[in-house]
């Protein structure tokens, strides 16, 4: 059978947009599968309820109109995890959301979509700790340097804005005595303004594209709702949180080399053996979402870029050699949430105004990072998502049943009954700082199937993780870090939530590279499949937000796909 | 063959009015009507979860999840005050009614069985058999989902907030956001005009 395409990407989001671009520049004709729906296109005006047509290849059929209607700021809408726009299943509405099993009470927050995760993403993009990666991953930081520095320029990545939250923050991180970073290769603790992909108002870029593409009045307005889905912009390019489906994929639509098709969920990698007699992968079967129907496609390299659950559930349910790593090593920055109250003139004292707005500015827009131990993320947002984080995920229970002795903080457990009304109450004073711990690979944690349960897409995935008890000192130095800022800012009442593991936001580490994959991300078992998303990670980089070493890693493998199997012989 | 299509109604009846008491009163022990803080703070601060109908949020969130999702917890539930009460560990006294025997403790007993739920969510223990299965997503979950009910825009869809999501409209916004001095979107999202 003829090949259809030079490389089929599986998967949209954070990682898949950016391999397929950067092959797409190349000069090879790429294909990319994407389960979920496309947000802003003509050929989807209704992404939701009505199937629309089959693929897009063009950059004039994005639409900032059509955004602008599928992005409510309303977060039931949004981010309801069973019928939001942005959840784990088809685009269709009025279906049941993927199904996972996930130990313990807890969920996995990932988004299915062109974009996928990054569509609600907060845009933070540090890179890891050299530390977490200099003799632990098989190649070494210094590789890495250059594609941070082109995904960097290319998202672009900048200083976040100070507001309120972030002006208390720093007071509070100053005045205990800690000191600001001004490096991106971070290896001392200290606290920084978060690098992050929001493009600031008046901040110039060059948006790709020659003369046509230079727009005004373009870059983030601070109104606060960056997780709820950010349309801010004359463009769907240029909207102000860079979003893979706002750069990366518009990028390789320019290029004229790609056609993406979403509503597509590919079921199996297709496999041969080659005239030595490993095993290749030769193309990939995909099925639509609305109507079911299926569809062999051809490509001389397949990636699988579906994120840390799905590439190895794709893996396993495509009968893939097994690989004691495969599906193993999860891990998931173990995240914890300490919240801070304040009383008014605290806050007069602090930064001269009576109130916080937690849901103004941009959501996450300033970092404490601590190597040897993970990171501190401020965090402010609208009502919902802000009390679920702060105040209805305990592993330790309700806050009337636990003691909290000399801890530096007032209560932990889920806030409930007239205390979290009373909480909510101060919502407009109220800090909340949330917390990524370094945890260790351990090979026990990951994805494994559940041959008892399949949907319409195969077996489907179980996700277990158990903490370490390093993990578990590291996360608690960190709260009491996150305690001590607080206390000194000023707060009068302070809870830590201390959120169960199960609470899956930054997946990574389930198919590493050198063990899965060999150093350029080709699987080791299988010749011409790559991997390109969060689950290549070798470890959770530290604490570090994963997605720019993810991007770094895809810009480089692309550079591998190419010089291995297209570049002309010299 | 009548008599037990009547049953089967009966039956259903029956099911319906629990589990609209049970999820209610899930909802107010997490979301309370609040006499004190409404003297303290104003009028306002009263309204709780019933008063917003998160119950039946949670009703048409977890079925949309999973068909029948919404009363295998209510029996979940039910399960767990049937063990408080056997413990005899709640502290104040029932209130017997048929909504079940959740719906019967008090707002704050009614923690102390999802404390019980909670606590045993580790170990694989007789006190869950058989919703073992149904409490491994779900207990979190409904906490969670209580406050997104309460403090999101839902019920601020008014006349069209049990539609599907695709069809609801935004008629106001919710009280709630009233209680905690949140201003909602800006600039405000359009809201539907309602022929009065
Ligand atoms: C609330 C929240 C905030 C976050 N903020 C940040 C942040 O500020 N910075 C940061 O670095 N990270 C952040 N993250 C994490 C970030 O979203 C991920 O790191 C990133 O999106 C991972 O990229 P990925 O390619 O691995 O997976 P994804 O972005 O999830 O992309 C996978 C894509 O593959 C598609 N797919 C899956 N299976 C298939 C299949 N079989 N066939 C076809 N398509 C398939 C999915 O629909 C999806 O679009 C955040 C996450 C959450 C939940």
């Amino acid at each position: 059978m003829e090949k259809d395409f030079d490389v089929i990407v599986i998967g949209a989001g954070g990682g898949g947009a950016v391999v397929a671009k950067e092959l797409c520049d190349k000069g090879l004709r790429v294909l990319v599968l994407e389960a979920g729906a496309w947000y802003g296109n003509k050929k989807w005006p209704k992404p939701n309820s009505e199937p629309g047509e089959k693929s897009s290849s063009s950059y004039e059929d994005l639409s900032i109109d059509i955004l602008n209607e599928c992005f409510t700021d309303l977060e039931d809408d949004m981010n309801s995890l069973i019928s939001g726009k942005f959840r784990w299943g088809p685009a269709n509405r009025q279906k049941e959301p993927w199904k996972r099993l996930v130990a313990h009470g807890g969920f996995t927050w990932q988004n299915a979509g062109v974009g996928g995760s990054t569509l609600h993403y907060l845009g933070n993009h540090p890179r890891a700790y050299p530390t977490s990666v200099n003799q632990v991953w098989p190649i070494t930081y210094d590789e890495l340097i250059p594609y941070y520095e082109k995904v960097e320029q290319l998202l672009p990545v900048t200083n976040a804005p100070a507001v309120a939250k972030e002006d208390l923050f720093y007071y509070g991180a100053s005045k205990a005595g800690w000191s600001q970073h001004d490096t991106k290769n971070v290896t001392t603790p200290g606290y920084r303004p978060q690098p992050n992909a929001i493009l600031r108002r008046g901040q110039s870029y060059q948006f790709p594209g020659e003369g046509l593409h230079e727009y005004t009045n373009y870059g983030c307005t601070l109104r606060g709702h960056c997780i709820n889905g950010c349309h801010i912009g004359p463009t769907v390019d240029s909207v102000a949180k860079r979003s893979t489906f706002t750069n990366y994929i518009p990028f390789a639509l320019l290029t004229g080399n790609i056609e993406i098709r979403p509503n597509n969920f590919v079921i199996q990698v297709l496999t041969e053996k080659d005239n030595n007699g490993d095993l290749q992968a030769i193309g990939v079967i995909s099925k639509d979402t609305w109507t079911g129907e299926t569809t062999q496609l051809r490509a001389d390299i397949v990636v699988m870029a579906a994120g840390t659950i799905e590439t190895p559930r794709l893996w396993l349910n495509s009968n893939l050699p097994e690989n004691p790593w495969v599906g193993r090593g999860l891990v998931n920055h173990w995240f914890d949430s300490v919240t801070g109250i304040f009383e008014e003139s605290a806050l007069m004292e602090a930064i001269g105004s009576p109130n916080i707005r937690p849901f103004s500015g941009q959501n996450a827009a300033a970092r404490f990072d601590y190597p040897g131990w993970g990171v501190l993320e401020l965090f402010g947002c609208s009502p919902a998502l802000y009390s679920t984080l702060g105040y209805a995920s305990s592993d330790s229970g309700f806050f009337f049943e636990n003691k909290v002795g000399d801890k530096p903080w007032d209560y932990e457990g889920a806030i409930v009954g007239d205390l979290l009304k009373e909480y909510m109450m101060n919502y407009q004073r109220t800090l909340n700082i949330v917390i990524f711990t370094d945890d260790e690979v351990n090979q026990d944690n990951g994805v494994t199937l559940d041959m008892h349960e399949k949907d319409e897409n195969g077996y489907i995935p179980i996700i277990r993780y158990h903490a370490s008890q390093k993990d578990r000192i590291k996360r608690d130095n960190l709260a009491t870090l996150a305690s001590n800022i607080l206390r000194t800012a000023g707060a009068k009442t302070i809870v830590r939530a201390n959120w169960s593991p199960d609470i899956y936001i930054h997946l990574m580490s389930t198919m590493r590279i050198g063990l899965v994959t060999n150093t350029q991300c080709e699987a080791l078992q299988v010749k011409k499949l790559y991997i390109a998303d969060n689950s290549v990670l070798y470890n959770s980089l530290g604490g570090p937000n994963p997605t720019l070493t993810t991007q770094a890693l895809a810009t480089r493998t692309a550079d591998n796909i190419f010089d291995k199997y297209f570049a002309p012989q010299a | 063959m009548e008599s037990g299509n009547n049953n089967q109604d009966m039956l259903e009846e029956y099911t319906l009015k629990q589990t609209k008491a049970t999820l209610s009163a899930f909802v107010d022990a997490i979301i309370p009507r609040s006499e004190e803080l409404a003297k303290e703070y104003g009028e306002i601060q009263y309204f709780g979860a019933l008063d917003l109908l998160v119950d039946e949020y949670l009703y048409i969130t977890l079925n949309e999840y999973q068909p029948d999702l919404a009363e295998a917890t209510v029996e979940m539930l039910n399960a767990a005050a049937q063990r408080l009460v056997s413990r005899v560990e709640n502290k104040k006294p029932l209130n017997l009614s048929e909504g079940g025997l959740f719906a019967s403790l008090a707002p704050s007993d009614r923690l102390l069985a999802i404390a019980l739920l909670k606590k045993y969510q580790y170990s694989s223990s007789h006190l869950l058999y058989p919703y073992e299965n149904i409490f491994y997503n779900v207990v979190d979950n409904l906490i969670r989902l209580t406050m997104i009910g309460y403090y999101s825009e839902w019920f601020g869809y008014g006349t069209t907030r049990l539609l599907q999501p695709n069809n609801r409209v935004l008629e106001f916004y919710p009280l709630s956001w009233n209680q905690i001095d949140y201003p909602g979107p800006t600039p405000p999202r359009q809201l539907a005009m309602i022929e009065s």
